[in-house]
């Protein structure tokens, strides 16, 4: 029932941010419609953000505990997090051509960002090219708490660098049309995460018993054949 | 022309206007970069979901066959 309602909730949301992106907010004076990129921007590094905050606190948890599921929600948040930022990589350099007149800039944001994003690629190659162990998902876990540490790194990296190495605004003012856009594109974006790293998780334990009961029936069949 | 060298006497709206146009492509290419990734990673999530509860079934099947339960 509660899947329903927030498959439901999304299916509503995401139509109705799109409504207000393309026909409610008002076209900004300086950048004009290019700017509309922004409302889906935001909240993709944000939610991208949030994905690896969770990799980092389920990182965490495995090592204290661990329990196979903190393992699962680890890997899962890692994958959707690397496709937020790859949509913030994307959308990014698209908005800035027009407004800067070159696609990427070596500037700290971007960097940053490119680092966190390579990371946690790394993260995810360490957990398809390693054997499925207990040592793998160990090595996986403290790259994952190793990663976070660059994303308030990437999030602040507009006041920790001087004025003249930066290209991103230091400050945003936003008319109350803006916010409220936003504030919706805000609203759907972490709808459609959670319902993603829901499905992402359960497909993470359906593998793991898989596995289970592969290991049970090849270390059951050398009896049978006795 | 430009629409920076356009003098004062054309209307303010049309000097709005004109650089919005030439942006058009810039925001078509970001949100459909945005929808083809989520695509792709729900096709993808979908596909895995269905072989690997496929698999799961078939494992199941063959452990019931051998009078043993699944524990799942």
């Amino acid at each position: 029932m509660l899947s329903r309602v927030h498959s439901a909730l999304i299916l509503l949301l995401i139509p109705l941010a799109l409504c207000a992106v393309f026909m409610y907010v008002p076209t900004e004076k300086q950048m004009g419609i290019v700017q509309r990129i922004f409302y889906f921007h935001v909240p993709s590094a944000m939610s991208a953000y949030l994905a690896f905050f969770i990799v980092c606190l389920s990182s965490i948890q495995y090592l204290r505990t661990r329990a196979v599921k903190w393992d699962h929600i680890a890997v899962s948040a890692a994958e959707l997090g690397v496709a937020f930022s790859l949509i913030m990589l994307t959308t990014g350099p698209l908005w800035a051509k027009p407004i800067w007149g070159v696609y990427w800039r070596w500037e700290p944001r971007l960097t940053s960002m490119l680092i966190m994003f390579t990371t946690y690629v790394a993260y995810l190659m360490v957990r398809t090219y390693g054997n499925p162990s207990e040592q793998t998902r160990r090595f996986a876990a403290v790259l994952g708490i190793c990663g976070f540490a660059n994303v308030p790194l990437v999030h602040y990296s507009v006041r920790l660098w001087s004025p003249q190495h930066q290209l991103h605004p230091t400050e945003n003012t936003l008319i109350p049309a803006m916010e409220h856009t936003l504030y919706l594109c805000f609203v759907a974006i972490f709808l459609l995460f959670a319902y993603l790293l829901r499905r992402r998780v359960e497909l993470e334990r359906i593998a793991h018993a898989v596995a289970h009961l592969e290991q049970r029936i090849s270390s059951e069949s050398p009896t049978e054949g006795t | 022309m430009p629409w920076r060298t356009w003098n004062s006497a054309y209307p303010l709206n049309r000097l709005r206007k004109e650089p919005e146009v030439d942006n058009f492509p810039y925001l078509f290419a970001a949100y459909n970069a945005i929808w083809i990734v989520f695509y792709l990673f729900l096709v993808r999530l979908y596909k895995r979901e269905r072989t690997l509860r496929q698999r799961l079934e078939a494992l199941q099947q063959q452990l019931e066959e051998n009078g043993q339960h699944s524990d799942l």
